[in-house]
């Protein structure tokens, strides 16, 4: 494989680890059911709004 | 389905039905509408208001609505929705119509804590019924409640027995109820102090035009800051607030703290109601539960014992991991040697064997570690003790004020920061939650275990005290011990400063102990390692992959540095050979022939010399033999030690190019730049940038510091592991110049600066997103970084000074 091809393919790749680091950076989290049994977030999760 | 609409008649009379969560109010609240609403697990399931309707005989064409309240421990409200759910029952709620009887279940299991609930309803001056639910599960416990004597004690309430997941015990309260509808028995007991009383006297002489039910001016009074003193000063402006601040202050004098006013006097209160209605079983019948809490919650040996479990789960990393890191270790050599083997030399092979493998590789290594300590974790929540930890530790940090309720979200932070932070939800105080989402990130998260693993496996000795006490394990301990006691001292200092408030009230339901589920614990287990390696996978590998770019490039041609360089080593070579030939003449012009044999006999013993030390130590004997030939022989040393000079720097060629194209590098002249502001932490370049690589997730440091010394290094070495790369790291220049870089201050500084700062990305955008703010995220950033720079400086400048 030449050096050329390479860079490019490094290229693409080094653009694909930055999209993710910024899309990982700023994605809105939510709280996933699960993630942990603190009985503080069993809590938050089973809060519902109160409707007006 | 359910009616959420209210039909304001004039006729229609409204039922409130409330209580404790999981007391089974829900069902209730079914079987008397006939609705099919489900019925939750979990706290706070009905924070929805509901409604419905039902009708009774004695009350023809007319339809009761019955509102189901979200289940609370008590009635103080600090968010928005428990002030509506609170303000339904004050009878102060402008959407709805004031209940005419309110109907709190209790759970006759838990009678104590439901009292404290009931106290506070029955300060509301409606009608109140009482159901004494689960009363099955009660009388299978043995514990017997006189029914009459709770009514008496309660200023003759209705008490009925409900058994309410068979409907036993419904018709009886709903005949009560209505009964009550038709009678006007209020039972309002002043079980306050003199202060609280004469503090809800003179709010009502503020404004007695206001109808303000006693209830709601208790918590305009106690719930500072929340959303009823919020609405108070909206209505009664300066004076109020002139007057309120005046009235707490007194409260303050008499209790300390203002919400103890409430709490000690309803504890008081709900003890002795209690003791005069309880039959209990003797000790002898308790149950395992509190057989096991009198230990595990007793105040010198729960802390004890607290500590002891956590220095047997840190211990057990170190002793069990070793064996499984190995093998995962030589797994990922072969891969790197596959690779190596199939690609031809360039930039690729070298992202693929130094940046991924090599990076992420180096990450993935510590699976076993991480699999221990959520295997432990796992089996701690399950059976039971976590909420008891989480009590233990308010109970040793209540001296500074901070409220138990920051610690479940902060126990939660130490798996992640980023459910902890969630989790602060629950706290209604907004203030104390922001001093929780602020402190959250100092808990040690799984993120920071296999920096501190690394570093002590290399750097830590693996030394026994008395037996039982291995340093390893102790130093993790006091790691974990140190993001707590900095989180509870910064919460003391921001709760004083920036966010003044009150301790709340703490209460937490304590489960039953069980013994954990092989499943379950599995579950959990797979479902940490599966993120440790998802996030390995994917933002580690992203952040590896672009340090790999920044350490690799420009690229300076490694043939052609090499054959530089060797040119210059032989150009030496020659010159030293060119100049021994004419000093060694000039010398020896006045020696006679066999006096010049003897000398060349004795420069022959220098050519199988290997090392500098072996040639000081033989020119100085031949010096002490021979001093005639003194000039002559330290020519010959002065040679010798060229030519093994520029031996060994041939030797050293393949690192010392590697080390030149990493200095050149984009990473390498910021790292150098950037050196002299970390050097009083005692790093170095390659620390430095890899500390500062680590900023949008921590364990990436493992991964560029092995990219490092992988593109840094000669692939020839004896090892390659990471710890051995580290152990041989010498300083490049200055003063320190070929000093090892890493040392036991070396690795405490950078695991002091990991315990401090808040190297997480994610967590930052959490905390914004929760707060909606950015000043929050830059505040914590800001202030945690500077705390971990003088926290690692003055660990390494106090354990050099002690000579470590």
């Amino acid at each position: 494989m030449s050096i050329l091809i390479q860079q490019i393919i490094i290229g693409l790749i080094l653009a694909g680890a930055v999209g993710y680091l910024i899309y990982h950076l700023t994605k809105k989290r939510k709280m996933k059911k699960g993630c942990s049994n603190c009985p503080a977030v069993k809590i938050t999760e089973q809060k519902r709004a109160v409707p007006e | 389905m359910h009616q959420a609409t209210i039909d304001k008649t004039a006729k229609q009379k409204v039922v409130a039905i409330c209580g404790n969560p999981n007391c089974g109010k829900t069902t209730i609240f079914n079987y008397i509408t006939g609705l099919n609403q489900q019925v939750g697990n979990y706290p706070g399931v009905t924070v929805e208001k509901i409604s419905g309707k039902f009708s009774h005989p004695s009350l023809p064409n007319q339809s009761i609505q019955l509102i189901d309240i979200p289940g609370t421990y008590s009635l103080s409200a600090f968010t928005p929705d428990e002030f509506i759910a609170a303000s339904v029952l004050f009878g102060n709620f402008t959407k709805m119509d004031k209940p005419d009887v309110i109907i709190a279940i209790i759970d006759a299991t838990n009678l104590e804590r439901s009292l404290y609930f009931l106290l506070q309803v029955q300060q509301t001056g409606i009608p109140v019924v009482v159901g004494l639910n689960m009363s099955d599960l009660a009388a299978k416990k043995k514990i017997k409640i006189d029914r009459k004597k709770l009514s008496e004690l309660l200023g003759g309430m209705p008490v009925v027995d409900l058994i309410g997941n068979r409907g036993i015990g419904v018709d009886e309260l709903k005949e009560e109820a209505v009964h009550l509808l038709n009678s006007d028995l209020r039972t309002v007991d002043k079980y306050y102090s003199h202060e609280t009383e004469n503090a809800v006297e003179e709010l009502i002489q503020l404004n007695p035009h206001e109808d303000r039910s006693r209830a709601h001016l208790l918590r305009i009074i106690f719930d500072a800051g929340g959303p009823a003193e919020e609405q108070f000063l909206q209505i009664e402006g300066e004076a109020g607030e002139k007057l309120l601040a005046e009235i707490r202050k007194k409260i303050i004098k008499e209790h300390s703290y203002l919400t103890h006013a409430e709490t000690s006097v309803l504890t008081k209160k709900s003890e002795e109601i209690f003791n005069q209605v309880i039959t209990k079983p003797d000790v002898a019948d308790k149950t395992n539960t509190e057989k096991v809490d009198r230990y595990l919650l007793h105040p010198v040996l729960g802390p004890i014992i607290l500590f002891g479990l956590m220095y047997f789960v840190f211990q057990s990393i170190f002793s069990w991991a070793e064996p499984f890191m190995g093998i995962i270790e030589q797994f990922f050599g072969m891969i790197a040697s596959s690779v190596e083997g199939m690609m031809a030399e360039g930039p690729l092979r070298s992202l693929l064997t130094d940046g991924v493998i090599g990076g992420v590789g180096g990450v993935l290594v510590f699976i076993p570690q991480i699999v221990i300590l959520f295997f432990f974790i796992a089996i701690l929540e399950d059976s039971g003790y976590m909420p008891r930890a989480a009590f233990l530790v308010d109970r040793m940090f209540r001296w500074c004020g901070l409220s138990g309720k920051s610690f479940i979200p902060m126990l939660s932070s130490f798996a992640c920061a980023i459910p902890g932070i969630m989790a602060t939800r629950t706290i209604e105080d907004k203030k104390l939650r922001f001093i929780t989402i602020m402190v959250a990130p100092l808990m040690t998260c799984s993120a920071r275990l296999p920096v501190y693993a690394i570093m002590i496996a290399a750097f830590v000795p693996y030394k026994s005290y008395f037996g039982i006490a291995n340093l390893q394990g102790l130093t993790l301990t006091l790691l974990y011990l140190l993001g707590i006691v900095v989180a509870v001292i910064v919460s003391f200092i921001l709760k004083k400063t920036i966010f003044k408030t009150e301790r709340g009230t703490f209460l937490m339901e304590m489960p039953s102990y069980k013994v954990p589920t092989a499943k379950s614990v599995l579950i959990r287990v797979y479902n940490r390692v599966k993120h440790f390696v998802v996030r390995a996978g994917t933002v580690i590998m992203a952040i590896t992959i672009i340090i790999w770019a920044l350490s690799y490039y420009p690229h300076q041609d490694g043939e052609a540095l090499t054959a530089e360089r060797t040119e210059e080593i032989n150009q030496t070579i020659a010159l030293s050979e060119m100049n021994i030939d004419k000093e060694f003449n000039s010398l020896t012009t006045a020696f006679s022939e066999a006096q010049i044999a003897e000398v060349s006999r004795l420069a022959s013993a220098f050519t199988a010399v290997t090392s500098q030390e072996q040639l000081s130590s033989i020119a100085d004997s031949m010096i002490s033999l021979y001093p005639a030939y003194n000039e002559v022989i330290s020519l010959y040393k002065s040679h010798e030690f060229t030519k093994l000079e520029a031996s060994q720097a041939l030797n050293n060629l393949p690192n010392e190019v590697a080390g030149t194209q990493i200095r050149s590098s984009y990473l390498g002249k910021a790292g150098k730049t950037i050196e002299p502001f970390f050097e009083p932490l005692g790093w170095d370049w390659k620390i430095t940038v890899s500390v500062l690589a680590s900023f949008p997730a921590r364990e990436v440091i493992i991964a560029v510091l092995g990219t490092i010394y992988n593109l840094g290094s000669d692939i020839d070495e004896e090892s390659t592991s990471l710890i051995d790369q580290m152990r041989q790291a010498t300083w490049e220049d200055g003063e320190k110049a070929g000093m090892k870089v890493f040392s036991i201050p070396v690795a405490i500084s950078i695991m002091v600066f990991f315990a401090l700062c808040c190297q997480c990305g994610a967590t930052l955008v959490t905390i914004k997103q929760e707060t909606k703010h950015w000043g929050y995220p830059i505040g914590v950033f800001v202030y945690m970084t500077t705390l971990a720079y003088l926290g690692s400086f003055a660990a390494y400048q106090i354990l050099t000074s002690v000579g470590l």
